[in-house]
């Protein structure tokens, strides 16, 4: 999340440079598990999460 | 698995098509549209306006594989945004007082403009931000995650009042969309209740061009779009259909919109009917011009460009009705023959239609005409060596309705008998005239009154027309009429199969085949097409659907005897009768006024739901030519019936081309809300008549094609 913020499709590229095991659900698990955290803000978070918009607020 | 039984030419309306996906053929206006400038597009009904559209918008360049076999989303540099005004913009908008709510204001109506114009502009916003939102999710755009939280912060903090109408502050393109989408319901809903003047107060404050300036403007500068020129900043370019809607207030705020757009903001205006709209701007001398916009009208797309397009178009259909695993491989340059309408229909001139009238008829008078033809064909070789390549020695080819109006010429221009004495020795005395171009083409001129003529005095009721260059000119540059009357060759052909159990269903076979369809299906098929056309007239969801039928059955019985009355020698001295010259009548001589403003108004209506076409006629004065004034707006405004009617009411497949006086007074009577007359009633003064004077200095700005 070094770029302050950054669409799905960048982060599942990021998760899965990590470990190219990750498949969507887990990464969607770690993204909301870092909302709930209030480590992160989901943008359309009503919408399916290949239109998600996540925000650092660290 | 068997597959249901499927017409490939249904549905012919783009609305009708259940999986959203229609068939798009990309045209060379198609091409005109993409590029840089604005257009306005104007076409009667089934012209094709939506599809021409939709061709250049993101949607189905994204998704319609019969697009995406031709098209590519990076060969334009613009995305393409279709809107469906009435789908966002209420009637209501259109009927406010503007005086009554600005009593102070020196111009009522810029308020109007300042109000309608903030709902295109919001409707344009909310749909290019949707469309970016997807296709860079389809990977076709591309834009960072910073950028689009700060487009969205910046349009808020430049206008405050769009934060009125969500719960939360937007921060993405898709939750600012949704609250511009609440905003224009607002705005609908305000107008419906009359309650604009409480509205207004919350709108945001902004000159008319400046919120969709603002917002498209920084939207095309943080994308990208990876164009065959390499990666550019898109434009946006928004193609608003069924703009016929509009009235005059609103048409002049599209204009002015027009005129001030520039780079990388576009547009596409369309509407049904003929481009009468003269660019009239709400900016003092600043008319919208040939720079700020391109005008098309569909209706005088050139005969050629119409059929490449129903060939393209019908292969497109059969294609894909294949289903995908016996389709055979087709690219980008072949899919438009896939169905060769000329192999699959033939082709049928007017002598082989005589010929099939004459081959069936046992009377004298058609036995006279073989003779003739053949005695005639022998002479014409000796006159010109290239009609015999037209007509072969040894071929079933003969010059039938050249004879046939030699033999009642009585050489003067225009002047024919009916004598039944034998006249075969004069028609070859008169054939030597044949060898001057202008005598050539006068007689094919009359080449479909011939036809028409013979077949009434042969008692012929339903003539034998088939073939694709048939088909083609009975649709009238309308591609929905040419896929109706497909649709119905296809049944009655259909019908006429035996059932096999092959693994092919019946529409797979037909698309596959190349055997030519037999001329009795087509026969069926376009006349019933034709009877349908009429009898669908009263399935329209009209206040009055009978006004317009009695309308269009009167015209349609008098073209008929206007081209086909062997008692009247105008049938073959001017041929093809039937442009109704509207006259406008001085208000002292009206004898009801309200029939007359009906009468008016079911022309219009008739007009927009394609039944009839409008003809330009010039008058001769002197030498000059002026416009023939008319009731309507547009000056020199003549009326014909769509040539789909042409088999229904017995006159010829090319419509009409020469024009006639109609008395407005007259025409009312038939669309009076009380007591109209009959057809017949209606018919009866205008056929004692005969002959008809017809007023030679009437002229009409298309002439006939002579070539068919």
């Amino acid at each position: 999340m070094q770029h302050g913020q950054c669409y799905w499709s960048d982060i599942l590229n990021y998760a899965t440079e990590i470990d190219a095991a990750l498949s969507d659900t887990d990464v969607v698990e770690m993204i909301e598990l870092l909302a709930a955290d209030q480590s992160i803000v989901v943008e359309n978070y009503d919408l399916p999460c290949n239109q998600w918009l996540v925000r650092a607020e660290i | 698995m068997p597959t249901p039984p499927i017409n490939p030419f249904r549905p012919t309306r783009w609305e009708h098509h259940s999986d959203g996906r229609p068939l798009i053929w990309f045209t060379k206006t198609g091409e005109l549209l993409a590029g840089d400038k604005s257009a306005y597009v104007y076409g009667s009904r089934g012209s094709g306006k939506t599809s021409l559209l939709r061709g250049i918008c993101w949607e189905d360049l994204l998704d319609n594989p019969s697009l995406r076999l031709q098209r590519s989303f990076g060969d334009s540099r613009h995305v393409g945004i279709y809107i469906r005004l009435p789908d966002h913009v209420a009637a209501s908008l259109g009927f406010l007082h503007w005086r009554d709510l600005f009593p102070n204001a020196p111009q009522p109506e810029w308020e109007f403009f300042r109000f309608f114009s903030l709902a295109i502009e919001v409707i344009c916003i909310e749909r290019a931000l949707t469309a970016t939102h997807e296709l860079r999710i389809a990977g076709k755009l591309q834009l960072e995650a910073a950028q689009e939280l700060q487009l969205v912060r910046d349009t808020l903090e430049e206008f405050p009042s769009l934060s009125h109408f969500s719960d939360q502050p937007a921060k993405t393109f898709t939750s600012l969309a949704r609250s511009l989408r609440t905003l224009v319901r607002r705005m609908n809903e305000a107008s419906g209740r009359g309650t604009i003047e409480q509205l207004i107060e919350v709108l945001p404050a902004r000159e008319p061009y400046e919120l969709l300036s603002f917002c498209v403007g920084r939207l095309s500068g943080v994308t990208r779009l990876t164009s065959n020129a390499g990666s550019v900043s898109p434009g946006f370019k928004f193609c608003l259909d069924d703009c016929e809607v509009l009235n005059e207030l609103q048409r002049n705020s599209i204009n002015t919109l027009v005129r001030k757009s520039q780079f990388p903001i576009s547009w596409v205006v369309c509407s049904v009917g003929d481009a009468v709209d003269i660019g009239d701007t709400f900016l003092p001398q600043q008319p919208l011009t040939d720079a700020d916009r391109r005008v098309i009208s569909l209706n005088d797309r050139a005969k050629p460009d119409f059929a490449d397009l129903c060939q393209a178009v019908a292969s497109l259909r059969t294609y894909f009705s294949i289903r995908e695993e016996h389709r055979p491989a087709a690219n980008r340059t072949s899919i438009n023959q896939f169905f060769p309408l000329q192999e699959r229909l033939g082709h049928q001139d007017v002598n082989d239609t005589i010929a099939i009238i004459v081959g069936r008829s046992t009377s004298q008078l058609a036995v006279n005409l073989k003779n003739a033809a053949t005695a005639l064909r022998a002479e014409l070789w000796k006159i010109d060596r290239r009609i015999k390549t037209r007509y072969p020695s040894g071929s079933q080819k003969f010059p039938y309705y050249e004879a046939y109006i030699l033999l009642h010429w009585t050489g003067k221009e225009d002047q024919f008998t009916f004598r039944d004495d034998d006249r075969i020795s004069h028609m070859l005395a008169l054939a030597d005239r044949l060898r001057q171009p202008s005598v050539q083409a006068w007689l094919r001129r009359k080449m479909a009154g011939a036809l028409l003529h013979l077949a009434t005095r042969l008692g012929v009721k339903r003539l034998p027309l088939a073939g694709s260059n048939m088909v083609v000119t009975l649709a009238d540059g309308s591609i929905r009429d040419f896929l109706e009357i497909l649709a119905k060759i296809y049944d009655k052909h259909d019908a006429s199969r035996a059932a096999t159990d092959d693994k092919l269903a019946p529409h797979e076979r037909f698309a596959l085949s190349r055997t030519k369809i037999s001329s009795s299906s087509q026969i069926a098929g376009i006349h019933a097409a034709s009877e349908s056309f009429f009898n669908g007239i009263s399935a329209q969801t009209d206040a009055d659907p009978e006004a317009i039928v009695r309308l269009i059955e009167a015209l349609g019985r008098y073209t008929n005897f206007l081209q086909t009355s062997i008692d009247d020698p105008a049938a073959l001295s001017t041929t093809e009768r039937g442009v109704f010259l509207i006259e406008p009548i001085q208000p002292q001589l009206m004898q009801d006024g309200i029939a007359i403003e009906v009468a008016l108004a079911t022309l219009h209506k008739a007009e927009l739901s394609g039944y009839l076409r409008v003809n330009l006629v010039r008058r001769r004065t002197g030498e000059a030519l002026a416009e023939v004034g008319s009731h309507t707006k547009r000056p020199g405004v003549a009326y014909r019936l769509h040539r789909r009617f042409a088999p229904y009411f017995r006159f010829s497949y090319r419509g009409a081309y020469e024009p006639v006086r109609l008395d407005l007074d007259h025409l009312s009577q038939l669309c009076r809300p009380d007591n109209p007359l009959t057809t017949d009633q209606w018919l009866k003064p205008l056929v004692a008549r005969s002959p008809i004077e017809i007023d030679n200095q009437l002229m009409l700005s298309l002439r006939p094609d002579d070539d068919e």
